[in-house]
């Protein structure tokens, strides 16, 4: 009997050291796919907003499209920003220069009319014009990323000033705000 | 009930070993799919939004027609020198319409690439069709 006992202990325990380590196994591999996947995801999303955001602001007028003229700059009076005048890739200048006059007093709304939605997700937008030398700014909106951003999208986009038909550079930076030690 | 010490352990360290050899093929074969997760490379489609974008911009600004007409590649060059990145290369060439080459202009100092990616845009000038074909790439 005694003989007996000791085979079926050693038996238990090899089984239940093959079922731990199998287990932590488990573990390890899900976390590791579960935060690749949580990572690819989060980068997905703010890159198809962000091109979304410049598709919107080089080939559309806006909805209204006189919504540079509005007094009131918030997204009940106005459905989406664009930045072309008649056509896309024709930035009129005059919607440049009323969302530069807006700046970062309206940040939230303009965040809202281009769809960043995300959580903590946060934009910069440079719209600057080539003089046949070197680019000038006609707007800088938003914030800059800081140190600890991770993810950090950048949108490039090409179209013609309406004024002069000079080259006009569109650079949106989208990025999701670092929460704790950790952001993905 | 008595069996045999001996057997009885061999049979039991054997379902141990069986058990142990399914759970690490298993872990490799969930390793294996894991790593078969493909992720979406986005600076290729944003190279070529670019530069279906800067073809619109040549053809807006006039640039393209007057390249066509006059055969000078000066303003073209000197977009591909400006608006692309350091890190990115461009040629735009432009065809008469029977498909033969009017003019071809590189950005300076770019080699070749096995990736590139190309957009065309036609244009219309006093009633006859041309195309204007750009290639990128990164360097």
């Amino acid at each position: 009997m005694r003989n007996r006992a000791q085979v079926f202990s050693v038996d238990f325990i090899i089984a239940l050291m093959v079922f731990v380590v199998l287990l932590i196994a488990s573990e390890w591999v899900w976390s590791a796919a579960t935060e690749n996947i949580y990572f690819t995801e989060g980068r997905n999303d703010l890159e198809l907003l962000s091109r979304n955001a410049a598709s919107l602001l080089v080939q559309s007028t806006g909805n209204p499209s006189y919504w540079n003229n509005l007094s009131d700059f918030n997204s009940t009076a106005i459905y989406s920003l664009g930045l072309c005048k008649n056509r896309p890739w024709l930035i009129d200048e005059a919607k440049v220069a009323r969302l530069n006059s807006l700046n970062n007093t309206n940040y939230t709304t303009f965040k809202t009319l281009l769809g960043i939605r995300g959580p903590s997700y946060e934009f910069h937008l440079n719209i600057s014009k080539f003089d046949g030398v070197k680019f000038n700014n006609l707007a800088l909106i938003g914030k800059w990323p800081n140190a600890t951003a991770e993810n950090v999208v950048r949108i490039e986009r090409m179209a013609v000033s309406s004024s002069d038909r000079n080259w006009t550079k569109v650079i949106l930076l989208v990025w999701k705000e670092c929460v704790g030690a950790t952001c993905y | 009930m008595l069996l045999k010490k001996n057997r009885k352990s061999i049979i039991f360290s054997l379902d141990s070993l069986l058990a142990l050899v399914s759970g690490i093929t298993l872990i490799i074969a969930c390793f294996f799919y894991i790593s078969q997760i493909q992720t979406i490379q986005w600076g290729q489609p944003a190279l070529y939004i670019f530069t279906m974008d800067s073809l619109n911009a040549l053809k807006i600004d006039g640039t393209l027609e007057n390249a066509m007409e006059s055969g000078s590649s000066t303003r073209l060059l000197l977009f591909l020198n400006n608006m692309l990145d350091v890190n990115t290369c461009g040629e735009i060439e432009l065809y008469n319409r029977t498909g033969s080459l009017r003019l071809s202009v590189n950005k300076t100092s770019c080699g070749n690439s096995t990736q590139i990616y190309v957009a065309r845009r036609t244009l219309i000038l006093n009633n006859t069709v041309y195309y204007a074909t750009m290639r990128s790439w990164y360097k």
